[in-house]
């Protein structure tokens, strides 16, 4: 049986969210109160670091990713620590405005799932590198989506003619480029967690069954995967750069949300 | 009791031919404040010089005469009075640092909400200041007026947006490029109003310029003032798919740069993003050229549309930015108030309080009293000092006076309550 989190976890995970969910009501609001939304994001972080160390010592092993509780609050906070980081490097400030909702579902979502389906994941090379990559690579694409969002706003508003363009969008140029590293370091991490998630499938006696292929985890990922490959097939192909990458990206990561709520919510 | 002198002109009183000839170059203000301050007796200083005004920021203790100050201005730049006294404005007390406030916010500016001119004040402070031309008064006005200026600057819309056409092109370059080092500038026609864009455009350090007219001689001439290559104007198509910037003002009565043209340059662009700028009328490029994909088409109107937008924004933004100055007119002058009859209260409560405390010995020297007793007796003739003294030390703080302390309460409470004048604060002619 696996190791649910406690309630103080609970709260700790759920505190740290509606911190994050503060920091976006101020970060949409006057630019003054910039400061004081990063500072409720980090507040945020700390509380859910709080909850990770404390999941660790209820267990009694430091191991990561041992289970879905730590795996989702891992994607989470490094999703919110990469959040923090563009907002304190001004270069793209505001893509907060879409990584903080994210790290919030996340962080909801490993609430949701550790305490109702808490599950262990297994140790071994394979299994080991399948649940790795398959956690850190979103937060790449977690960036991606983010400022494919961002430039999708950035585009409209200058398309509209916009008075007052926020210096803090950053510029299409930087926002394009940060997609498609974020999309190359993500889809790196996907293929080995693909390659890794195969294998096992093909080579144990998983939970997937026979049919493990026509599971909507893999048709989810695999979708994803094709989006992702379509992003990086840009430079050869230039009619696919600017809006359609952001596009594209945003589509990406909304397949692999689904892939991780699939991959929690299977009995 | 410090008096405060504000004389000057600026944008809206004097022409630009006067203007120029009362400024003050940087290297003449460090003997310019020497000399006034020869002339007046030592007072604090400050001259604020900048295109739009030239204004002379004086305090000392007693009153300072307008007329040596408009002397120091002819003598020193050698002119005849009647050239600039007329332009001259004359401010005293309270309404010099609503001036400095309002000046240092960009309220009195002729583009309103400019940053420059913060600067220009915080310059012309550090200046005097070196110079020790500054003292009690001016010192903490100008430090509170560069503070009010960044607040105003900060927590309003009041510079908020670009108030030209070349600069709001600038800034929207700024938000489809990252770096302009690898990019190419191809300026087609090399009218007036493209010359204003690229100078703006200068600041961008733009990788390539490219200037291409039907008149290669023309071309040449304004690719060499900005450091450019002069191409035909047949080379347009080639140029066309190079560019990432291109300025247009032709005059010519057709578009030349048509969808159906540029559909055709996409591919070869590898649709690369474009930031078209035309300022052509009749326009340049055809409307629905800004509707490709990665194209992005601005005409005179949208940029002179964005200008307009911005003037209004921070038109509204001014009520916001007077709030601002005014509230800490005030609390600059409740200060100053505190600080200069501070001490004035201070002896006056402790003449008192001497006084009462003498008498409580002597009439308690023959009683047996206990301790509580006492103590209730000397409580009770510290609050009849407190009584007494609390509507006169008032109507002190509620000074009507519109730039500090009202003088006459002051002498008449040193004169009646036999108190030591303050010296170092008062006006000699205001001394008993």
């Amino acid at each position: 049986m696996a190791d649910a989190p406690t309630n103080s976890q609970l709260i700790l995970c759920l505190a740290g969210a509606a911190w994050f969910l503060a920091s976006v009501i101020l970060s949409i609001g006057k630019p003054t109160l910039r400061a004081v939304s990063t500072l409720a994001s980090f507040f945020g972080l700390v509380l859910g670091f709080a909850a990770l160390i404390s999941h660790a010592v209820t267990r009694g092993s430091w191991v990561p990713l041992e289970d879905n509780f730590e795996a989702l609050l891992w994607l989470a906070l490094l999703t919110g620590c990469v959040s923090i980081y563009l907002q304190l490097r001004k270069t793209v400030g505001r893509v907060d405005w879409v990584l903080s909702p994210i790290v919030i579902l996340l962080l909801v979502s490993a609430a949701v799932f550790g305490k109702t389906m808490p599950r262990n994941y297994s140790h071994g090379l394979w299994m080991g590198t399948h649940i790795a990559s398959v956690f850190i690579g979103p937060i790449a694409f977690a960036l991606a989506a983010a400022s494919g969002v961002m430039y999708l706003l950035l585009t409209k508003r200058l398309r509209n003619k916009h008075t007052v363009v926020d210096a803090r969008f950053g510029s299409l140029e930087r926002l394009e480029r940060i997609t498609y590293t974020a999309v190359t370091i993500g889809f790196a991490l996907l293929t080995i967690g693909l390659i890794t998630g195969i294998a096992r499938a093909v080579s144990a006696d998983t939970r997937l069954g026979q049919n493990w292929f026509w599971q909507p985890k893999v048709l989810l990922a695999t979708a994803a995967y094709v989006l992702y490959a379509l992003v990086l097939h840009s430079p050869i192909n230039p009619a696919f750069r600017g809006r359609r990458t952001a596009i594209l990206s945003i589509a990406g990561f909304i397949l692999l949300l689904g892939t991780i709520g699939v991959v929690q919510g299977m009995k | 009791m410090q008096r405060l002198l504000l004389i000057g002109l600026n944008h809206t009183t004097a022409p630009l031919e006067v203007r120029e000839k009362l400024a003050f170059a940087p290297q003449q203000t460090l003997f310019a404040l020497a000399e006034l301050q020869k002339r007046l007796d030592h007072c604090e200083a400050v001259i604020l010089s900048t295109c739009n005004r030239v204004e002379l920021y004086l305090a000392g203790p007693a009153h300072i005469d307008r007329n040596r100050v408009v002397q120091f201005l002819a003598d020193f730049h050698d002119l005849p009075e009647h050239i600039f006294a007329p332009h001259l404005y004359e401010l005293r007390g309270r309404v010099v640092i609503e001036h400095l406030l309002s000046v240092a916010s960009s309220l009195d500016s002729m583009v309103l909400g400019e940053t420059q001119i913060l600067g220009q004040v915080r310059q012309a402070y550090e200046t005097s200041r070196s110079a020790n031309a500054t003292g009690s008064l001016l010192n903490p006005l100008f430090q509170r007026a560069v503070s009010v200026g960044r607040e105003v600057l900060t927590h309003t819309q009041l510079a908020e947006g670009r108030v030209s056409v070349a600069s709001v092109a600038a800034d929207y370059a700024r938000r489809i490029f990252d770096r302009f080092d690898d990019k190419t500038v191809l300026c087609v026609g090399t009218g007036k109003m493209t010359q204003l864009v690229l100078q703006n455009f200068i600041s961008l350090s733009a990788g390539k310029l490219v200037v291409c007219s039907r008149v290669q001689e023309r071309a040449d001439e304004i690719a060499r003032k900005f450091g450019g290559r002069g191409v035909a104007f047949s080379e347009i198509e080639q140029q066309l798919v190079a560019s990432d910037i291109v300025i247009t003002s032709t005059g010519a009565p057709h578009p030349i740069i048509t969808r159906k043209r540029f559909e055709g340059l996409l591919k070869q662009r590898r649709y690369r993003p474009i930031f078209i700028i035309d300022i052509a009328v009749p326009r340049d490029v055809e409307a629905s050229v800004g509707d490709l994909e990665n194209v992005y088409l601005y005409n005179l109107d949208d940029l002179q549309e964005v200008v307009g937008k911005t003037l209004s924004l921070r038109s509204e933004a001014v009520e916001q930015a007077q709030v601002i100055v005014s509230r800490h007119v005030d609390a600059f002058l409740q200060w100053h108030r505190q600080r200069e009859i501070g001490p004035l209260i201070d002896a006056l409560y402790k003449r008192y309080n001497e006084i009462a405390r003498a008498e409580l010995e002597r009439a308690t020297a023959r009683m047996e009293l206990d301790s509580a007793q006492r103590q209730q007796l000397e409580e009770a003739v510290h609050r009849m000092v407190q009584k007494m003294l609390h509507d006169p030390v008032s109507r002190l703080r509620e000074s009507p006076e519109p730039h500090g302390v009202n003088t006459a309460y002051v002498h008449a409470i040193e004169q009646l309550f036999k108190l030591d004048p303050q010296p170092t604060e008062r006006a000699p002619d205001e001394q008993t």
